[in-house]
């Protein structure tokens, strides 16, 4: 690699084509989570990194953010939306599928107590840093969002499982407290509260957040999900307009600062 | 013996399975995983005089066996790659083709003498559907395409090849390329698609059409490959959806002498050195080489 080079950076992954073999697939309300034996890829994701998934039939891969990893076991959190996730949602334990992994930047590791703000899936992006937060004495607050009941047990399988307290927010009022979940992160910012803000889901939602604690002059952090084939730098599908010019979500994300991101 | 060996315009190269341009941008992103000297060559993402952004997003969307994408031909411009990314792939020991495109005739020439010390051929893009600020691309007007092509030739001591777009008339064009001088041909490009978004009652990519690639394509690509070699005895570098050994092999029944991978690299980025090794395992079985296979579907019973 030469010095100069703009096309990788020295800390990308060392990314490679990766075994899973499907040992669980289970629905959590209209999501699925799927858990993997995947020997290969112990213990190397870092917080907020993703992985692109083969699907068998389809032409183009599918990048998904890890839920956990324990030993040789990851979980994805799944959600039908296409051809290629229904299709994904509804394979056996027991097929053997292909990711190419690590991918992207992930999350940087706390350094105050957090603010998690998620819509849907986007849960999964964020676990890990809950984790490590906890891990290291870190309060975090939990804000999640969805347009009604749909992701309770979402919640319970991934936030739940660490313990922790989720401020729930449904547009229709059916669960939690009605409304969305950047209501909580404002109540907690406007009370002074010193926290970093991480925030996983819709768009709408990070940019929400994102302004949010801009607003307030607290560190924030979006991963964003943009379109993407080959999940590694070469196709240049997911680009994302930041402040220092044009960036890809693959390499130079997933992960933004909020201040870098042109909302 | 080396029985993928292949020497294409007076190039030589080690196995006949390059990539296509747009799909290894310029393989660093790949040079992990093997030595990029492996490949038949490398052809690099299109090169332009200045700096592109590209389209909106997003700028992919699968659809049944396929793709479509319309990135807009982002890139860095020529200056950025002649200073870092194409001596680096030259040092790699790596073939080299590298695809060139521009808005006028000069622009392409300037390109095409800025890049020549590190290619082996000249691809020139007439044929991108996704660019053009609505024009027509110059692939699809034999007189336009042939004003480029000789302004590349008087602008490069390389071979050149033209890259032909199945959205066009093909045989016009390399018709009117050849006499131009034009050294070899490259097809297809995408074919132009659509997909609608229900929800949003759009179409799905930014740019509102795109190129379709991908196993959808293999066919129209045999066919018109197969058109191309019964008018020209010029060189052809196919593509089009080739995923397997056997693909590449079709190609070779209808004339392609080099193949292209594309899409098949974005989910696998092993395919282009797996695909060579298939095309060597069902070789070996019969005991022929490359060369039996390209155009043979040609010759009389």
């Amino acid at each position: 690699m030469t010095p100069q080079s703009l096309e990788v950076n020295a800390e990308r992954p060392r990314w490679d084509d990766h075994e899973l073999l499907l040992s669980e697939n289970r629905p959590l309300g209209p999501h699925h989570l799927l858990r993997f034996e995947a020997p290969t890829l112990a213990s190397r994701f870092r917080p907020g990194q993703f992985l692109n998934l083969n699907v068998p039939g389809h032409v183009l891969r599918r990048p998904l953010a890890v839920l956990r990893q324990e030993g040789d076991d990851l979980e994805l959190v799944i959600t039908p939306f296409g051809p290629g996730t229904r299709d994904l949602v509804n394979l056996p334990p027991g097929t053997r599928l292909r990711a190419l992994a690590p991918l992207g930047n992930g999350f940087p590791a706390p350094e105050e107590d957090v603010a998690l703000v998620s819509g849907g899936a986007g849960v999964a992006a964020l676990l890990m840093t809950a984790a490590a937060a906890l891990k290291s004495g870190r309060r975090v607050h939990v804000f999640h969002g969805a347009p009604g009941d749909e992701d309770v047990e979402l919640i319970k399988a991934s936030y739940g499982e660490l313990g922790l307290e989720v401020e729930y927010y449904s547009e229709d009022g059916s669960y939690g407290r009605a409304g969305l979940p950047t209501a909580g992160l404002e109540r907690l910012l406007a009370d002074g509260v010193a926290v970093g803000v991480y925030s996983v889901g819709p768009y709408g939602l990070m940019r929400a957040a994102a302004l949010l604690a801009l607003e307030y002059d607290r560190p924030a952090y979006v991963s964003l999900d943009v379109h993407m084939a080959c999940g590694v730098g070469a196709c240049l599908s997911c680009a994302v307009l930041t402040k220092s010019g044009q960036k890809h979500a693959c390499v130079d994300g997933p992960v933004f600062a909020a201040e870098e991101v042109v909302w | 013996m080396n029985r993928l060996e292949v020497e294409f315009l007076g190039v030589k190269f080690p196995n006949p399975i390059v990539t296509a341009s747009g799909t290894f941008n310029f393989g660093r992103e790949y040079a992990h995983l093997y030595p990029l000297a492996k490949l038949g060559a490398i052809t690099t993402k299109g090169v332009s005089p200045r700096p592109i952004t590209g389209a909106p997003t997003p700028r992919i969307t699968e659809t049944p066996m396929g793709m479509l994408n319309a990135i807009g031909l982002e890139n860095k411009g020529v200056d950025a790659y002649v200073a870092d990314e194409l001596p680096w792939l030259k040092e790699q020991g790596a073939r080299v083709i590298v695809n060139v495109f521009g808005d006028e005739p000069a622009h392409f020439a300037a390109v095409a003498t800025k890049v020549s010390p590190y290619a082996d051929l000249i691809e020139v893009n007439l044929s991108c559907p996704n660019v053009h600020g609505g024009n027509l691309p110059f692939a699809h007007d034999p007189q336009a395409a042939a004003v480029v092509l000789r302004a590349v030739k008087d602008a490069t001591d390389r071979p050149v090849l033209a890259k032909l777009s199945p959205n066009g008339p093909i045989l016009p064009v390399a018709a009117a390329l050849e006499e131009a001088g034009v050294d070899g041909f490259s097809l297809i490009n995408t074919l132009l698609g659509m997909r609608m978004d229900l929800d949003r009652k759009r179409p799905v990519l930014g740019n509102r059409q795109g190129g379709l690639s991908g196993p959808a394509i293999k066919p129209v690509a045999v066919r018109l490959v197969y058109e191309l070699f019964r008018n020209t005895d010029l060189p052809i570098l196919g593509m089009g959806g080739v995923t397997t050994g056997e693909d590449a092999l079709e190609l070779a029944l209808a004339g392609a002498r080099l193949v292209a991978v594309g899409t098949a690299t974005f989910a696998d980025p092993y395919a282009p050195l797996r695909i060579a090794a298939e095309v060597d395992r069902l070789l070996a079985g019969r005991g022929e080489t490359w060369l039996d296979w390209v155009g043979a579907a040609h010759t009389p019973n």
